[in-house]
């Protein structure tokens, strides 16, 4: 099979996809498909709906190509989309947000509200599980703010939120995160040091 | 719920690199990616198409073997023409040679251009078969190196496939043909559920690999008689 080789560069890349050029285009895709799918995983959690999302994404991307008018960079265009298919998603189920999964981590104590609940169980297997635990506002604040590197005021658009709110949920939610990772103890620590 | 406004956000300090770094990675499932990328690509305009793909390659070197084929009959025509003419060139000058032979003064010419003729019609004949032959040889080899480049990218010709191979060609040939650079095999073979896109080689015998995207199961019938041979199973 012949394979030229194609450019790293995401400019390059991109001129070459608007003008046709399907290797480039595949090549763009899978730059942020990583990306993409962990803005779709933290959002939704379940990793079927997830795919469903990043698929969804990708697609959306791809029709929505010609239309990037380079104001951002396109990794974060393509987040922006990510999140955008995510909160879609979320609006048309009409979920509610579990604050708590079922499989990996044990109920909060009764004694902690569940915004202030800590997670003691060698059960959480990542960070993920600890993010699940944030109340559904505060997750989306900083999954939006630092999983899919959206601005403030893209954030405020997103959620249809004063950027007042949205800087708020994010220092609240990465409050929230630090202490839970960090009163978890060494176990969480040790975990992601490994990895 | 406390949403009290902190500052303007200038100030609120970042997560840890580590945190940032568990955060933005989650664990990929490869089949549901190349899935959602061959949707994606699915999506793109019609027109275009990949710019160094060997498929156009062989189609380009299909047309040059049919023009080449073309080439051949024509030349095998024009040859025919020119025996004909050149025969017709040495029955008139054959005449005419017979005609000077009547005169016994003109006996060594007419035998001498007789001859030359004869050597005339023989040289071009011998080329227009040369010349027949070399195209007929590169024709060949056209042939042999088409035949070389749809083997490399559809069929093992040993046959030592292993099934998760079967799998990837079967996404592969979904993905050439929702590209339009392939078109789906055509076989009377028919699955429910699942279509056609490749032809190949599993364990020495030729089989049509249907791909059932919603199941993401590849099920591979002969193509000979449409039995079933082996029915893989993406996840598994």
């Amino acid at each position: 099979m012949v394979r030229r080789r194609l450019s790293d560069d995401p400019e390059v890349l991109l001129h070459a996809a608007r003008r046709g050029d399907r290797e480039a285009l595949e090549a763009l895709l899978r730059s942020v498909h990583g990306r993409v799918l962990a803005v779709c995983q933290r959002m939704l959690r379940d990793p079927l709906d997830a795919a469903d999302c990043t698929q969804e994404a990708l697609v959306r991307i791809v029709r929505g190509i010609d239309g990037f008018d380079g104001r951002s960079s396109f990794s974060t265009w393509c987040h922006r989309v990510a999140a955008t298919t995510a909160l879609d998603e979320i609006r048309r189920r009409g979920r509610r947000p579990m604050t708590v999964p079922e499989t990996t981590t044990e109920p909060a104590s009764s004694t902690t509200s569940p915004e202030d609940s800590v997670i003691t169980t060698d059960a959480m297997r990542d960070i993920g599980d600890v993010l699940a635990t944030l109340p559904e506002e505060f997750r989306q604040a900083v999954v939006l703010s630092d999983v899919a590197d959206l601005d403030y005021p893209t954030i405020a658009t997103l959620l249809e939120i004063p950027v007042g709110t949205v800087k708020s949920r994010v220092a609240r939610g990465r409050t929230m995160l630090r202490e839970r990772i960090g009163n978890h103890g060494d176990g969480g620590r040790r975990r992601m040091g490994e990895e | 719920m406390d949403e009290r406004p902190i500052d303007d956000g200038s100030d609120i300090e970042p997560l840890p690199d580590e945190i940032l770094a568990e955060l933005r990675a989650v664990p990929v499932d490869e089949l549901a990616r190349e899935r959602a990328i061959i949707a994606a690509l699915a999506e793109a305009p019609r027109t275009t198409r990949r710019a160094a793909s060997p498929l156009p390659l062989a189609s380009a070197a299909a047309a040059v073997v049919l023009l080449a084929g073309g080439a051949v009959l024509l030349s095998a025509r024009s040859g025919d023409d020119a025996d004909l003419a050149i025969e017709q060139q040495v029955a008139m000058e054959a005449d005419t040679a017979e005609a000077v032979a009547a005169d016994p003064a003109a006996d060594q010419p007419a035998e001498s251009a007789s001859r030359e003729i004869d050597d005339e019609a023989a040289e071009e004949l011998t080329t227009t078969s040369e010349e027949f032959d070399a195209e007929e040889t590169e024709s060949a080899a056209m042939d042999e190196v088409l035949t070389a480049e749809a083997d490399d990218v559809m069929i093992d010709p040993e046959g030592a496939i292993v099934p998760e191979e079967l799998l990837d060609e079967a996404f592969a040939a979904l993905s050439a043909i929702q590209a339009g650079e392939l078109d789906p095999p055509d076989t009377d073979c028919v699955m429910i559920g699942g279509g056609p896109v490749a032809v190949t080689r599993f364990r020495g015998v030729e089989v049509v690999l249907f791909l059932d995207l919603a199941n993401a199961t590849v099920t591979a019938l002969s193509v000979e008689d449409c039995s079933f041979v082996v029915d893989l199973r993406a996840d598994s």
